[in-house]
């Protein structure tokens, strides 16, 4: 019986039941093996005639069709029903060798169709492509008909080991390897074979490696290497790359639940690239920024997000342009601030880390309302110099509704270039419905305070305008007072920033003595949305484990370094190591802090599981961190 | 081991004692079917006679009893447990022999097996059938796979009636060539070692072809071995072949084109054939071409002659195709074919396209900006000046242009559609048993050729239209003209279903490519067939001519393209680099590049004029070394689609080469 497997074998049994419920009973043993022998040799004779069928069809799978075909000319009527693509179930009736098909409700059409027509086709046509020129295979678009799903190995050796070699690279620590690969890619005009294969490795990428955040800023190295070479069409693949870039700005990735690891690089660095994808051509801003601003909205607008997604969405907006900050975060101000004041109100030292997130958040606004008003006031000094008018107070031409013809706006080049703390915005910007500089400095002032006027003439240049002229503050003072707002969590707050507040605005609520890092702050609002403490609570309580996590003091200072923090990378890593993904001093300074650790995750947003990271010392805190992998 | 030798005594009683039995038993059926069918006399006068003369008659008169009587070689008195061991015992012998003649002799162990294993089922010993097909099918080479998984499903005599590969072993003996060295020792020892069951099935089933000189090697063997029946007598190819070209009638032409002296004829389908290279000069006959009576033509319509101008003045626009330069590809990629493309033609001129789907409709496409048109209503026709010079155009009616019309009426699976060479007429073959002519001027079905009643797998129209044959499932190609609704040529020999079918370009022969895994060249004229080539291990799947009439090329199932020259049917050339069947083939126009295609989505170009100088330059009148395409470096491109199997490919006038074939068909 060694031939057994190959075949299909019928019982007697089964001939005898199929017997008895066609009415004949009392089939002898002896029939019902001859007859069940000779079905099973029946069977694999048409089983054999179809498969004549089937290579004749140019297919590789062997179909109902094709037995139904082969069952007809040996003319024996056809089975009809068994075209469905599922296989049929047979259901066992228990304590009994019984088993029976599965009879369920079937779609007749469907069946009649044999599973193969989709409801609604295409018209059969025929397309006509290259696949070679004179003997040279056509790299890519040979046959990209539509819905053509891509094959990798269809590619030549040579795109395969290329492809390899650069995503080794991005993924591995050689530096050097990387770099070489990058910038190759950044020139190499024959890769456009391998475009999706290289936009599908980045935007997998991101979500695979989100842990790793030197691997996250590789990949958003090769999305630079990607939109800045010229021989690239990057056309349909924008949408994937512009999400990944998104992702990378916006989520809560799992590299920001160590406050080591300096995310907020990655996500200046992400919105740098989405500025200069977005810069790119005015037909691509056209096509994305209307579901970016609405993105981004919906993000700064939802207060169970984590703080360093709101930080996403402020440098999301700056790198979209003044206007986006002025629609979108100008107006979501007024909602967003008391969620921010409350983070930074909260002096528990349980709070100090979500804190320090929400310090950079502020910074980043600062940075925004910054630009803004920049922006604009050049716009204004520009129009003042065309039509040489009063000055602009903010309180004496509310009502200057000067329109300006500008063109698109490019001041993010800058941004990217030289930072934003440098020279001012030069970049004009085309506003449909703008505020006039007062206004909207009057607006920002009421939550940002001063810390806002010493932006605008942080290297003492007396401005053209008499915007705030402070005349009664050491502007050196200011800024070292500046560093030192970032580090009040520590309780050293030296005092001097109550200078800062002007008595121009007598309603502004004054600094309370002693300090809590948020100077201009405004008032809490009466409405505190107390469900977000109150899961922040609980979030603490649901996790008691998530305790104590070892960081470094000095860090902070890095982290929250608010006016550099939009300048490029480059020359950041220049001055300084911090941005690395492991700071140098971190492996030598003993000097360690202890903090509580509290998730920067409110309500059901959830943080991705990292790895143990090396960012950790000791061994029973990254037993901590590994406790916390086992609870999300 | 032991046990059978000390049961043999007993087991020669016992065969004494079937043997009379058997006879009785035979007694008793003949009378029975003599009572069956009132044959009283007769029935009567055989009883009288039973006592004196039972064997005779009991032979005599079974014979109506067709099946029974041809299974009833198979009738043995062997003990079935000693069929393991005279097996083994072959095996050893062969084993033992010497190393020159191994190889010869181990062809031998395939059919034995067969053979011995039918023996088993036929006698009733069921269960030692199935144990000694466990012991030695593995034994068996890889190209009998098929075959023995077939052979596998039978178990039962009942089985072995009706059943197609069963009747190939039985009604043919298969053939084995052999040196006569190695023949002689073979049945000396045979004798010697008293293996007389063994002895009995080379005697009976076999056919030892004998021939004088050196044994074979191993390579020559494996490269003709494959068929269902074993390989092709020798005196089945050596009839003469007239493989060259037809002499091209004289037509005048507005350019003149005799510059291309060098090359042979260009179009298998147009009537342009030139001569041979070897002919010269234009008025010279070629030698191997069969006289142009031979099979008698249709004349030449005026339309035609101006399509041979036209075709001519595309020559000189040709691109000459070597290693050094290849041709363009452009892939005609078949988007929503839900239905299941299966077959697809594009006429000689690249003007059309036809496609044959698995919903048994067919489509044409224009592929120019020549739009389709029907020609108009009676009515309307009447009114047109019969005289005028642009009558064609005349009667075409624009209103109906468009560049896809379908064609409805079969009612199954089109496997095959050809194009005629005027392109006024589309043929099609379906699993419906029929062949149809199709009208391109009113795109209805004109004619229905009822003949096979199997699924036609293939059909194709003559290099010089009128003519056009057939081949299915039925093992027959047939050969019909147009006006006729009846075969006029039937080729019977193949074993199992003929799977395609090609013209030769002289129009006086065909090639037949079957699921026995041979292919065989039938003469139009007296309908025999006048050569068989074996060599392939799976069923051949494609066939092409080149363009001068002098070689075949056939791919197959398992991957493979084989070339063979037809002056003597050798085998010349194997072609090997596709993962899967190959569905197309097509020699450029000058016939130096074939191109092939298929399952696995990727169109190779072959250097063939490499092969065919090669070849040339040898003694064929013995067997010539095979080319092989990974030592003589054959290939000169490959190119994959990214999802698409070649279907189909067609080297335009100009030699560029079209392939077509259908996405997604083979996703599931």
């Amino acid at each position: 019986m060694a031939d057994d497997k190959k075949f299909t074998v019928l019982t007697p049994s089964s001939v005898k039941m199929v017997g008895e419920s066609a009415g004949i009973s009392g089939l002898s043993d002896e029939i019902a093996s001859m007859i069940a022998e000779d079905v099973c040799y029946r069977l694999r004779e048409v089983t054999q005639a179809s498969t004549q069928f089937m290579k004749h069809a140019k297919r590789k799978r062997l179909n109902a069709e094709d037995f139904n075909k082969a069952l007809r000319w040996s003319d024996v009527e056809p089975i009809h029903g068994y075209g469905a693509r599922d296989p049929l179930n047979f259901i066992p009736v228990k304590d009994s060798e019984l088993f029976f098909s599965e009879d369920r409700e079937i779609n007749l059409i469907d069946l009649a169709m044999d599973g193969k027509i989709p409801s609604a086709p295409g018209t059969t046509s025929v397309k006509a492509s290259w696949v070679a020129i004179e003997g040279i295979q056509k790299s890519s678009g040979a046959q990209a008909g539509t819905g053509v799903t891509h094959k990798f190995q269809s590619l030549s050796q040579d795109f395969q080991q290329y492809y390899k070699d650069v995503t080794k690279a991005i993924l591995e620590s050689d530096k050097q390897q990387a770099e070489l690969c990058l910038s190759d890619l950044r020139k190499n005009t024959k890769v456009s074979g391998l475009l999706p294969y290289l936009v599908n490795f980045v935007s997998c990428g991101v979500k695979m490696v989100s842990h790793d955040l030197c691997q996250l800023m590789r990949l958003m190295h090769l999305v630079d290497a990607l939109i800045h070479n010229q021989a690239l069409f990057l056309g349909p693949y924008l949408v994937n790359l512009i999400s990944t870039v998104k992702y990378c700005i916006l989520e809560p990735l799992a590299v920001s639940i160590n406050p080591l690891n300096d995310h907020w690089a990655l996500r200046d660095y992400a919105a740098r690239l989405l500025s200069q994808i977005l810069r790119s051509s005015k037909e691509i801003m056209g096509r994305f920024e209307h579901q970016l601003l609405a993105a981004l909205k919906e993000v700064l607008s939802d207060p169970a997000r984590p703080l360093c997604s709101h930080y996403g969405a402020v440098v999301g907006l700056c790198a979209l342009g003044t206007r986006a900050v002025e629609e979108v975060l100008v107006s979501q101000l007024s909602s967003y601030w008391p969620i921010l004041q409350q983070v930074l109100e909260d002096t528990s030292i349980s709070n100090s880390q979500v804190k320090v997130d929400g310090h950079k958040v502020h910074g980043a606004i600062l940075a925004a309302a910054e630009m803004l008003l920049k922006t604009k006031q050049d716009q204004s000094v520009d129009e003042e110099s065309v039509t040489p008018s009063q000055e602009q107070s903010p309180n004496a031409s509310p009502d200057h509704q000067a329109e300006f013809a500008f063109g698109t706006a490019s001041h993010l080049m800058h941004l990217s270039g030289s930072g934003i703390s440098g020279s001012a915005a030069a970049d004009p910007v085309r506003k449909p419905k703008r505020c006039s500089i007062s206004e909207t400095y009057s607006h920002l002032y009421e939550y940002l305070g001063d810390s806002l006027t010493l932006r605008l003439h942080p290297k003492g240049e007396p401005s053209k305008q008499t915007l705030e002229p402070p005349k009664d503050i050491d502007l050196m003072q200011l800024l070292n007072t500046e560093h030192q707002s970032s580090q009040h969590y520590r309780g050293n707050y030296q005092g001097g920033l109550l200078n800062l507040t002007r008595r121009k605005y007598p309603n502004r609520p004054r600094l309370l003595s002693g300090g809590t890092g948020r100077e201009g702050l405004r008032p809490r609002h009466a409405k505190t949305p107390k469900k977000i403490r109150g899961r922040a609570a609980s979030l603490k309580d649901a996790f008691p484990l998530a305790k104590t996590i070892k960081i470094h003091k000095s860090d902070f200072k890095t982290q929250l370094s608010i006016p550099g923090r939009l300048v490029s990378l480059k020359t950041k890593t220049g001055t300084s190591e911090e941005s690395s993904a492991v700071p140098a001093w971190l492996k030598t300074n003993s000097d360690v802090w202890k903090i509580n650790m509290r998730m920067p995750v409110f309500g059901k947003r959830r943080i991705h599981s990292t790895e143990p990271s090396e960012d950790i010392q000791s061994s029973s805190n990254q037993r901590t961190v590994c406790d916390l992998n086992a609870l999300f | 081991m032991a046990d059978p030798t000390a049961a043999n005594p007993n087991q020669l009683n016992a065969s004494k004692n079937d043997d009379k039995s058997l006879d009785k038993q035979t007694l008793a059926a003949v009378l029975q079917f003599l009572r069956k069918n009132n044959l009283k006399d007769t029935e009567d006068l055989l009883k009288k006679e039973a006592n004196i003369e039972e064997t005779d008659e009991g032979v005599g008169t079974s014979t109506d009893q067709e099946v029974t009587s041809v299974l009833s070689a198979y009738n043995s008195d062997g003990d079935p447990c000693m069929y393991e061991e005279f097996y083994r015992g072959l095996q050893n012998l062969i084993e033992a022999s010497l190393d020159s003649s191994k190889s010869e002799l181990s062809q031998v162990l395939y059919p034995v097996f067969v053979h011995m294993y039918l023996e088993l089922v036929y006698n009733g010993h069921e269960n030692q059938a199935k144990n000694f097909f466990a012991s030695f099918s593995e034994d068996q080479e890889e190209h009998h796979q098929e075959d023995l998984i077939r052979l596998a499903t039978f178990t039962k005599k009942e089985h072995m009636i009706h059943n197609e590969l069963m009747m190939n072993y039985r009604t043919s003996k298969y053939v084995i060539r052999m040196c006569r060295n190695s023949y002689q020792a073979l049945k000396r020892q045979l004798h010697d070692r008293q293996n007389t069951m063994v002895l009995n099935i080379v005697e009976e089933h076999l056919f030892i072809d004998v021939f004088d000189g050196v044994p074979r090697s191993k390579q020559q063997i494996e490269a003709t071995a494959g068929g269902m029946v074993g390989q092709a007598r020798r005196d089945a190819n050596k009839s003469r072949v007239y493989y060259g070209l037809l002499k091209e009638p004289e037509i005048s032409l507005p350019i003149e084109e005799e510059d291309e002296g060098g090359e042979d004829g260009d179009k298998p389908k147009r009537k342009r054939p030139k001569k041979d290279s070897s002919a010269g000069k234009k008025n010279k006959p070629d030698p191997n071409a069969p006289p142009v009576t031979r099979i008698p033509l249709l004349e030449m319509k005026d339309s035609d002659k101006i399509d041979k101008a036209i075709a001519l003045r595309e020559l000189s626009k040709r691109i000459r195709l070597g290693p050094d330069c290849l041709p363009s590809i452009c892939f005609y990629t078949f988007l929503n074919a839900f239905q299941g493309l299966i077959s697809v033609d594009i006429s000689d001129d690249s003007s059309l396209m036809v496609a044959g789907f698995a919903d048994s409709c067919i489509r044409v496409w224009a592929l120019t900006q020549r739009k389709l048109r029907s020609m108009k209503l009676g009515s309307d026709l009447t009114h047109i000046d019969k005289e005028a010079d642009d009558v064609m155009e005349r009667i075409m009616d624009d209103r109906t242009a468009s560049d896809c019309r379908t064609l409805l009426g079969h009612s199954g699976s089109v496997y095959s559609v050809s194009i005629s060479p005027d392109r006024t007429y589309i043929l099609s073959g379906s699993e419906d048993g029929t062949v149809r002519l199709w009208s391109m001027f009113t795109f209805s079905n004109l004619v229905c050729y009822k003949g096979h009643n199997y699924p036609v797998w293939d059909v194709q129209f003559a290099p010089y239209g009128h003519y056009f044959v057939s081949g299915g499932n039925d093992r027959t190609a047939r050969l019909w003209t147009t006006e006729n609704y009846q075969p006029i040529r039937l080729f019977a020999g193949h074993f199992s279903d003929i799977d395609c079918i090609r013209f030769h370009p002289n129009s006086n022969y065909v090639a037949t490519g079957s699921s026995d895994r041979t292919i065989r060249l039938w003469d139009l004229q007296n309908g025999k067939c006048v050569r068989i080539m074996t060599g392939h291990k799976g069923p051949i799947q494609v066939l092409c001519f080149s363009p001068n009439g002098h070689y075949l090329a056939s791919g197959s199932t398992d991957g493979r393209v084989l070339i063979w020259e037809l002056r003597h049917g050798h085998l010349v050339a194997e072609l090997a680099n596709h993962t899967d069947t190959v569905y197309a083939l097509a020699f450029c126009r000058d016939g130096s590049v074939l191109a092939s295609g298929g399952m696995d989505n990727c169109v190779k170009l072959w250097d063939v004029k490499k092969v065919f100088s090669e070849v040339e330059a040898e003694d064929m009148t013995t067997t010539p070394n095979i080319v092989q395409s990974v030592k003589s470096k054959l290939l000169l491109g490959s190119y994959p689609s990214k999802d698409t199997p070649v279907y189909y490919l067609h080297f335009t006038r100009r030699n560029l080469l079209l392939a077509a074939g259908s996405y997604a068909n083979t996703s599931s």
